[in-house]
């Protein structure tokens, strides 16, 4: 469980409500009623320092800094119960993925998520395909009388990464090596 | 192993498949939504379209997969805007997504394309005492409002049906929709609480009594799998004996149920072939077949 948190009203985000709920599908965050329905039948819930009906109320409080570095935001099996179970539906999966990207906007990600990203970028699966990786497959495939896998056109990739704007939060995190 | 099933499987009931050459990662909703929303978006259409130009629907065998691409042709769909922003950007490396191919899981296409018929008419060999715990996973079902199950999520039993049209005899066990553990990219990143889902599935599962799991996506096969292995280990202490419950994808239990060469369905693990699943024995299982189907 999370600590208390103490702070001064004039250091509230007041307007981190309105950040996350003019985005599309995101409005549902402000009809909260703080039932907890999702956090009571949420898989992780014993595991995040925030349960998700408390991360709703910290967003709705105007606690930026607190929710975007939380590790509920992270740890979260995307199995979507919340969602499907809200009576008021409120998109609290949806609204995760947004706060993880805006964490990671801001370089907050665990480098677990980045070195995925990373690997997409080299490769284009979620699996290194190259060098010695790229042989075993092959010849696992072959034996198991499988096609030959005709990789996507890197440049492809690469360009939508770089174009879209995920690219440049590879870099900053980079950077921050 | 669960490939060369899907490809064999499949041929068997007479679908022809294409491959989409040059299709990339779908890109993994846990770790690709999760940072960059419209990256998202546009790499998965330009996966999309190349379905498309061949003519026919994307067909994927895994709720991750199937999870990306469906959200995106929902979305896209639903959201003429953001599908002018997606092929503006395809439009830059010369593709175009237009949405007219619904993208499909497999177990999609037994169920509501080929139909329950149409499978048991191939079916050869029933199975006399086999109990299945069945584990359909999270991105089949959810969100349901982009699903073809009319909008059940919390007792579906398709996939039941599908499963004991050979014979076997699916058990109920507790929280059966219940999460594998491994999405999000909780898999990657905290092991230890992935492999606790994992330890109070299988828990619940054997209590139940299940001979074996089967599953319809690669993501929980592994984390079923593998992570079996990975509970032994972390939680020893809590889970008494260790677990070691085959796991079995659907269309390796339907290729045996059609009389398909266990060869063909990935059932037979050739030495050199290291790293890859079944990480536990299916060897009960194997004996299950021999002694109930030859």
């Amino acid at each position: 469980m999370s600590e208390m948190i103490k702070k001064n009203a004039n250091d509230l985000n007041l307007n981190f409500r309105y950040e996350i709920a003019k985005k599309v599908g995101a409005k549902s965050l402000l009809k909260c009623i703080q039932c907890g329905v999702c956090s009571s039948g949420c898989t992780v819930t014993e595991y995040v320092d925030l349960q998700p009906h408390r991360v709703v109320a910290s967003c709705l409080l105007g606690l930026k800094e607190e929710v975007l570095s939380s590790n509920a935001i992270w740890t979260c099996s995307l199995c979507h119960r919340c969602t499907e179970r809200c009576p008021k539906n409120v998109d609290y999966s949806f609204i995760l993925a947004l706060l993880r990207n805006m964490a990671a906007k801001e370089g907050k990600i665990p480098k677990e998520y980045s070195s995925t990203v990373e690997v997409i970028y080299d490769n284009g699966f979620v699996v290194p395909y190259t060098e010695g990786m790229k042989k075993n497959i092959d010849r696992r495939r072959e034996r198991m009388g499988l096609p030959e896998i005709v990789p996507p056109n890197l440049d492809d990739i690469r360009f939508i990464i770089d174009e879209t704007g995920l690219g440049d939060l590879i870099i900053k995190k980079e950077d921050d090596k | 192993m669960l490939e060369v099933s899907i490809r064999n499987v499949l041929e068997h009931l007479g679908v022809e498949i294409l491959d989409l050459q040059g299709a990339s990662c779908c890109p993994a909703p846990g770790v690709f939504r999760a940072f960059h929303i419209p990256t998202w978006l546009v790499i998965a259409a330009r996966n999309i379209s190349i379905a498309e130009e061949l003519g026919v629907n994307p067909i994927t065998g895994c709720n991750g997969c199937y999870g990306t691409l469906r959200d995106v042709w929902y979305e896209l769909n639903h959201k003429p805007e953001l599908k002018k922003e997606v092929n503006n950007e395809l439009a830059k490396i010369g593709r175009v997504y237009k949405g007219n191919f619904q993208p499909k899981h497999i177990v999609e296409v037994f169920y509501l394309d080929m139909g329950l018929d149409y499978i048991r008419d191939h079916i050869k060999h029933n199975f006399t005492d086999l109990k299945v715990g069945v584990h359909y996973g999270c991105h089949i079902l959810k969100p349901s409002d982009k699903r073809p199950w009319g909008g059940e999520y919390e007792k579906p039993t398709f996939f039941d049906e599908i499963v004991e049209l050979t014979g076997a005899k699916s058990i109920d066990y507790k929280d059966k929709y219940m999460c594998c553990g491994a999405g999000g990219g909780l898999r990657s990143s905290v092991k230890e609480v992935a492999a606790d889902f994992t330890r109070e599935e299988l828990t619940n599962m054997r209590d139940a009594g299940v001979d074996i799991i089967v599953d319809c996506c690669p993501f929980c096969h592994m984390q079923l799998d593998l992570g079996q292995i990975e509970v032994n280990n972390f939680y020893k202490d809590m889970i008494g004996e260790p677990f070691n419950i085959p796991v079995i994808y659907v269309t390796q239990l339907l290729g045996v149920s059609f009389g398909v060469d266990p060869f063909l369905l990935g059932l037979v693990k050739n030495h050199e072939l290291q790293g890859v699943s079944p990480f536990i024995s299916i060897d009960p299982f194997l004996s299950i077949v021999k002694k109930q189907l030859i």
